[in-house]
């Protein structure tokens, strides 16, 4: 029971990680200077994310319910060591679901637009920024239970090497909308910014490994010199090839499916490693599903709940994608 | 700020913003669907064009909901995680059951807004049908949670601790029922009274006749027959609660002193201090009458408990006269209407009519925040009625004084980017004139 729900966490979690990633993203690329006309980008972006971009978000939610329900302990470790940083992406999701529903809603357009696309832009940068600081954190796990002030607040995710993978995951969450919209932009424009993603992904990288690696060896090696992970990552770099060849033939479905294999492959990565710890402190103790479960009627319940939700969410979902695809007689009210 | 008060605050806040936003996504997509219903019978084009203002509404008020709700999934743990590490394997359940209705609202809203040409009318109106129906069925199910804030059941508490859990048991609390019947009347009224009033304004000012009296037609049943049946449910509740928190009722009627045939108290200010309530007009018997349904009954007051665990009368008692007399105002309304509907056949024939709905257009939401205010601000010193106490339950993080500063400050400034992308809306849609 604890690993079917354990198995549904990591498959929301993967589905936010992919779905809002890309939606991310394309945020940021709003704001980015492209060879492309600003109104055609809007559009475009408008297009691929507006009838999924509510849902995408509820993968988050349906995550929160999981852990708030089954693994409480891990849940208040979160909303505690994370406290400042979970407030911060929360105020960004506020700021740029708003910005995003007020960019293509508004009906008069007019210099608001402007103000509008800025602020889902910078939001968008603003939550998997932070995102990415809260992920450098959990795997640096500079955190003790016995923790207080500002210590369990603040120092624990207040470092480079946090705040490199709050540039990193911003970059990865760019590129990863870069090869969504490979098949909406121009060729010209995603080939353009996909190399300059690439060209600042690499030193941030290097640089996020030589100080992680300073800053606790142990933990550097528990995640990138284990054989699990090293295969994941190294799978993932092949994919990479086979991925260029679909972004040649302009192959929309493979193209994100390879992204989205890439996606779960390093989130295996980091994931695999730990389990079924989910959290490592500093002593060398942990949080492991296992032991800090919910009673048994609790994940009944919800191992019922989730059978029953998939069983509506997930035809419902095929559906959406099934009329967005259809060609429309007439455009779209927005 | 004290981090105690500071985290009450932003929660309150929180809740007050999320709430507006959570009862137009109820309600507003149900009426949307309506009117889409009257193109799909008719193919009027004034139903079509109505159902399409409206749909642009909805999205607008659906994500600035969705987006609020998603912070404050977060704010439970970030402001009480002591109540979370506790309550969440009881009463996670309604959460996750509302989280699928909402998922499948958000999926059917997605499929409506977008289905426009793509699918057969009847199946295009059935996914407005669906948005309207989940929105509903998650609200009523994210009531249970509250509910069982107020009574707390399936678990045995034994030294501190909460053992023999069962969440079916916490999900189904004897308040839930209750609960959710008023709050989904309340919803009901106030985005049909807001709705009519605003078209109410509009057909005054002349502009587009057509559909605002279409507007009109669609909203003002629904505004009739929730705001009519409101003060039945509104009697439940009293009951209920005279049972289950008589120290809440208590408060709400600033009822000091424990009394057989006990008085039913309209407006005075309590004087918590000195145990009196000064310039209010009593009717002997009656929160007797109203609570136990005999007039010589003993209701109890709150000092049958130590002060400490009383609820801040004031602030009570205040809220519950509030809800009451917009409640019982807009039921008189509601009246009104009905037989305006009666004697002449249709809603809008009387301009004094449509200026008396005007008046409604804020009045259900005032409602619905001084009938939360009563549920929660009643509740206290209880975070779980009677078994944990809020200051038990609050984060021990520094600096929460100047985070509700933030969250307060852009809540204004969302409210206020709503509020005018509104005015857009209608100025675009009702009052600018069209190119023929």
């Amino acid at each position: 029971m604890i690993e079917f729900i354990v198995f549904v966490l990591g498959i929301s979690l993967f589905l936010y990680a992919l779905l809002a990633g890309a939606d991310f993203g394309a945020g940021i690329i709003e704001i980015l200077p492209l060879k492309i006309s600003r109104d055609d980008k809007s559009r475009i972006i408008g297009k691929a994310m507006g009838p999924v971009w509510e849902a995408n978000h509820i993968w988050l939610i349906l995550a929160l319910v999981i852990v708030f329900n089954a693994f409480p302990k891990l849940y208040v470790f979160f909303s505690d060591w994370f406290h400042f940083p979970i407030g911060a992406f929360a105020l960004g999701i506020i700021i740029r679901g708003s910005a995003f529903t007020f960019l293509h809603y508004d009906p008069i357009k007019d210099g608001s637009q402007r103000v509008y696309r800025w602020l889902f832009g910078l939001s968008s940068i603003w939550c998997t920024f932070w995102i990415g600081v809260m992920v450098g954190s959990l795997m640096l796990g500079d955190f003790a239970p016995e923790d207080a002030g500002f210590q369990k607040y603040f120092l624990h995710w207040l470092n480079p090497v946090s705040f490199l993978m709050g540039i990193f995951f911003t970059l990865l969450s760019l590129l990863n909308a870069a090869l969504f919209l490979s098949t909406e932009l121009p060729q010209r424009a995603w080939i353009s910014l996909g190399r300059r993603i690439v060209a600042i992904l690499l030193p941030v990288g290097g640089v996020f490994h030589l100080l992680f690696w300073l800053a606790s060896p142990d933990r550097w090696k528990l995640f990138f010199l284990n054989p699990m992970s090293l295969i994941l990552i190294v799978v993932s770099a092949l994919l990479v090839g086979i991925q260029l060849t679909y972004l040649r033939t302009g192959s929309v479905f493979r193209t994100r499916l390879f992204a989205g294999f890439q996606v779960g492959l390093i989130m295996g990565a980091g994931f695999l490693p730990l389990y079924p710890a989910v959290v490592i402190f500093r002593d060398k103790t942990f949080l492991s599903f296992f032991e800090i479960a919910a009673p048994d009627a609790t994940l009944r319940g919800l191992c019922v709940a989730l059978v029953i939700g998939s069983l509506v969410i997930f035809p419902g979902y095929y559906f959406l994608m099934k009329v967005f695809k259809k060609r429309s007689p007439e455009r779209e009210i927005s | 700020m004290e981090s105690l008060l500071a985290a009450r605050l932003q929660m309150a806040f929180s809740l007050g913003f999320h709430i507006i936003f959570a009862c137009i996504g109820m309600v507003m997509p149900i009426l949307m669907s309506l009117a889409y219903f009257r193109y799909v019978r008719h193919r009027d084009e004034a139903s079509l064009e109505l159902t399409k203002i409206w749909m642009k509404g909805v999205a607008i008020f659906f994500a600035v909901g969705a987006v609020s709700g998603t912070l404050l999934s977060f704010e439970l743990g970030l402001l009480w995680p002591r109540f979370m590490e506790h309550a969440g394997p009881i009463i996670g359940m309604p959460f996750s059951w509302e989280g699928a209705a909402f998922f499948l609202e958000a999926i059917a809203l997605g499929i409506f807004l977008y289905g426009f040409g793509r699918l057969p009318l009847w199946i295009h109106w059935t996914s407005s049908l669906v948005v309207g129906i989940s929105g509903v069925i998650s609200g009523v199910f994210v009531v249970a949670a509250n509910a069982w804030m107020n009574s707390p059941t399936g678990f045995d508490y034994v030294n501190g601790e909460f053992t023999n859990i069962d969440p079916w048991r916490a999900f189904f609390n004897p308040a839930w029922f209750s609960e959710a019947h008023h709050m989904t009347l309340a919803a009901f009224t106030a985005v049909s009274a807001a709705v009519l009033g605003t078209h109410a304004i509009l057909f005054l000012l002349g502009k587009r006749r057509d559909l605002n009296r279409l507007a009109i037609r669609v909203s003002a049943p629904v505004f009739v027959i929730s705001a009519l049946l409101q003060p039945i449910s509104g009697d439940l509740i009293a009951k209920d609660v005279a049972i289950r928190q008589p120290m809440k009722l208590a408060a709400m009627e600033a009822l000091f002193e424990t009394q057989k045939s006990a008085p039913l108290l309209i407006g005075g200010i309590p004087d918590q201090k000195n145990k009196t309530v000064h310039f209010g007009v009593e009717l002997p018997g009656m929160l007797s009458f109203l609570a136990h349904g005999s007039l010589e009954t003993e209701v109890k007051g709150l000092e049958e408990i130590p002060e400490e665990n009383w609820p801040p009368v004031l602030i009570t008692h205040i809220a519950f006269q509030i809800m009451v007399g917009i409640g019982s105002y807009l039921a008189l309304v509601a009246l009104v209407a009905l037989s305006i509907r009666w004697r002449s056949g249709d809603w809008v024939e009387k301009r004094w009519a449509l200026k008396l709905y005007a008046s409604t257009i804020p009045l259900g939401f005032i409602a619905v925040e001084a009938g939360w205010t009563v549920t929660e601000v009643g509740r206290q010193p209880w975070i779980i009625y009677e078994i944990m106490k809020v200051k038990d339950a609050v984060t021990d993080a520094p600096f929460l004084g100047l985070t509700f500063a933030f969250y307060l400050f852009l809540y204004l400034i969302l409210f206020a980017v709503v509020a005018w992308l509104f005015y857009r809306l209608i100025l675009v849609s009702f009052l600018q004139e069209k190119n023929p």
